[in-house]
């Protein structure tokens, strides 16, 4: 094991370091600090992305029985996207074309640090951060970055480390009734029940039908396939082959344990296919695909993405269906609640970050949810106003 | 257990799951409670106290129908719904005890609980709740700090457990602190407990409606006789620090 140690803070008896591969550290000890939301920050989830694209760093924090805080480590995009600073803080002023430290998986779109629960949590994250920041000007980079947590997490974090808070994303949930769908359907207005009952009929007057099974009964080419489409058709650039990799590290990695496929079928045709995980109570969807050469016209992604899992969720005893950032409009208007997410960004040199420039994002970003998903946001939301940004 | 007993273990869960492979327990507390228990098939079972969940896990993996783990601590909980998750499907964790578990179980297992009630009143409710959880006619193992361990920090060293009274004048006092400690391979971490005499537990849970109650000295059932043992185990065998109470839940506990 390649462990090199980091200053530590004496007072809290935490020793800190980093490795070169999530392979040095235990399984069980990492995961014990992933709450069911935390999926992605799973050590199967990593070792598959490992095992896809590559050992990252990984910087660690111990106290005397063992791990109490962790991430790995990685370096965003150089280009526009999703994971490109500049573009995850247009509107707030700063120094975001350099490069920063970005803790977390990589392209993660639900992250928290994997920490101890209790009475030392705030010391570890503290520690943590301060290791990451050592790291990062270590290596010369401007500072150090986590997107996509959930508001909460990212108050809880910069708290810990004096960083900043700024909110970029949001994602979408769904509370899974213990009757899946129906039960959520009873709760909808008319015209919403309406619309889904005859999405549902469409899907099957076209001789679509569902069928669940596990990842590993996929032939990964045809799922790569049918997910690349889906991705290239909204602005992604990886090939068919890139994301046959990243099935195959899953493969590798166990974490298609956790998987559950749900693949629409006409006749013996897959028309598309949306793969879940499973952790704790949850249910996270990751990927769809479909094929666009049929131009089918029969719902297949609500079917697949929404509805199915509903009933898959009640039926396994899930009470949470995680629905990922794209797409919120549709996903509110089947009943699902809009989070916001954050970044927590801390600069090498304090004084690059105007605070209340961040507040001031914050607040713009939190009116326009407002207006465009009123009665569709979760009380989250009610902490971006009372916490606009807590270094403040 | 009160949340200042129960927080004491955040930390802990990792270095806990690895003392399943320490001697004293691998040896001889595991297999003298699995053999206590002995046939779980189909059994509805609640591990109070479950830690990291490894009773849990194994008395699924024999079978057992219902097992639900519960333990009040976060940092616990969540290593045991973690690792079961990937070992043990099915069983499910709770860090509280709802009404609707009263009365469900045919089967409670409560290792290295009672000893971190602080208080005689803490002891009895907590008597209350394992029993309470039973079925009538349900059995009830548990496994407190032995009444005559040896009170000496350096007694069960050798064995990775540091287990030393606060008042070494008056170890074997109800309700007298003790220290227990964890430390093998470099790890080590250490929580509060309270010592209880084989009285006062008997009490407790007399008045929680348990009866037929036995007490069982762990031994190491792979051997013949305590004197085939390996020789590193001999001392731990004759003082061990703890012991296994069983008993049944009275069809009419009042």
């Amino acid at each position: 094991m390649n462990f090199f140690p980091l200053k530590s803070d004496a007072s809290h008896a935490f020793s800190s370091g980093v490795s070169q591969k999530l392979s040095d550290m235990d399984e069980h000890e990492w995961d014990a600090l992933v709450s069911d939301d935390n999926f992605y920050n799973s050590y199967r989830w990593l070792r598959a992305l490992e095992h896809s694209l590559g050992a990252t760093d990984v910087l660690s924090v111990h106290g005397s029985a063992g791990l109490v805080a962790a991430c790995t480590l990685w370096e965003g995009d150089r280009s526009p996207g999703m994971f490109f600073l500049p573009d995850c803080m247009a509107g707030v002023p700063g120094p975001w074309q350099k490069g920063f430290l970005w803790l977390g998986g990589r392209r993660n779109t639900h992250n928290e640090i994997p920490c101890i629960q209790g009475r030392r949590r705030h010391q570890a994250l503290a520690e943590l951060g301060r290791c990451a920041l050592e790291y990062a000007q270590q290596r010369g980079y401007a500072g150090l970055v986590m997107p996509y947590m959930p508001y909460q997490a990212a108050v809880e974090f910069a708290d810990a480390i004096g960083g900043a808070v700024v909110l970029h994303s949001a994602q979408a949930s769904l509370e899974v009734p213990d009757t899946g769908l129906s039960g959520l359907m009873a709760s909808w207005r008319a015209h919403d029940r309406n619309q889904t009952k005859s999405e549902i009929a469409a899907f099957r007057r076209m001789g679509s039908r569902v069928e669940w099974g596990a990842p590993d009964e996929l032939d990964d080419s045809v799922a790569a396939d049918l997910i690349t489409q889906n991705r290239s058709r909204y602005g992604g650039t990886q090939d068919r082959e890139w994301m046959q990799g990243i099935l195959a590290g899953q493969r590798k990695s166990g974490v298609s344990y956790f998987g559950a496929a749900a693949v629409s079928k006409r006749d013996e045709d897959m028309t598309a296919l949306a793969i879940f995980y499973r952790f704790g109570a949850t249910l996270h969807l990751r990927y769809f695909g479909a094929n666009y050469s049929l131009d089918l016209n029969d719902y297949r992604y609500f079917v697949l993405c929404y509805y199915e899992p509903l009933n898959y969720a009640a039926a396994n005893g899930l009470t949470k269906l995680r629905l990922s950032t794209s797409a919120l409009r549709a996903k509110v208007n089947r009943g699902a609640k809009i989070e916001p997410q954050a970044l927590v960004v801390k600069c090498a040199d304090e004084q690059q970050i105007c605070h209340s420039e961040a507040k001031r994002h914050n607040g713009r970003m939190l009116r326009e949810y407002q207006d465009e998903f009123p009665g569709h946001l979760s009380r989250d939301w009610e902490l971006v106003e009372s916490h606009p940004n807590p270094t403040n | 257990m009160s949340k200042n007993n129960a927080g004491q273990f955040n930390e802990l869960a990792t270095l806990y799951e690895d003392t399943a492979h320490w001697s004293f327990r691998k040896e001889i507390e595991i297999p003298s409670v699995l053999q206590a228990i002995g046939d779980v098939g189909g059994l509805s079972v609640l591990d109070f106290g479950c830690g990291t969940g490894m009773y849990s896990r194994w008395l699924k993996q024999r079978g057992a129908g219902r097992v639900v783990g519960y333990d009040p601590t976060s940092g616990m909980l969540n290593y045991a719904r973690r690792r079961a998750e990937k070992e043990s499907p099915g069983i499910s964790f709770v860090t509280r005890l709802s009404p609707d578990l009263i009365g469900q179980f045919d089967l409670v297992l409560a290792v290295h609980v009672l000893q971190y009630a602080s208080s005689g009143s803490e002891l009895q409710d907590m008597c209350a709740d394992m029993v309470g959880l039973l079925r009538p006619g349900g059995r009830l193992l548990t496994l407190p700090i032995h009444p005559s361990y040896d009170p000496r920090r350096s007694y069960y060293e050798r064995y990775g457990l540091r287990l030393s009274a606060d008042d070494l004048q008056k170890p074997y006092v109800d309700g007298g602190g003790v220290r227990i400690g964890l430390c093998k391979n470099g790890k080590q971490g250490s929580v509060s407990a309270s010592y209880w005499s084989a009285a006062s537990l008997e009490r407790a849970l007399g008045q929680a409606g348990l009866r037929s109650l036995n007490w069982r000295e762990l031994d190491a059932p792979e051997c013949a006789a305590l004197d085939q043992a390996p020789k590193e185990l001999h001392a731990y065998l004759q003082k061990p620090h703890s012991i296994i109470i069983e008993g049944v839940r009275a069809r009419d506990p009042r």
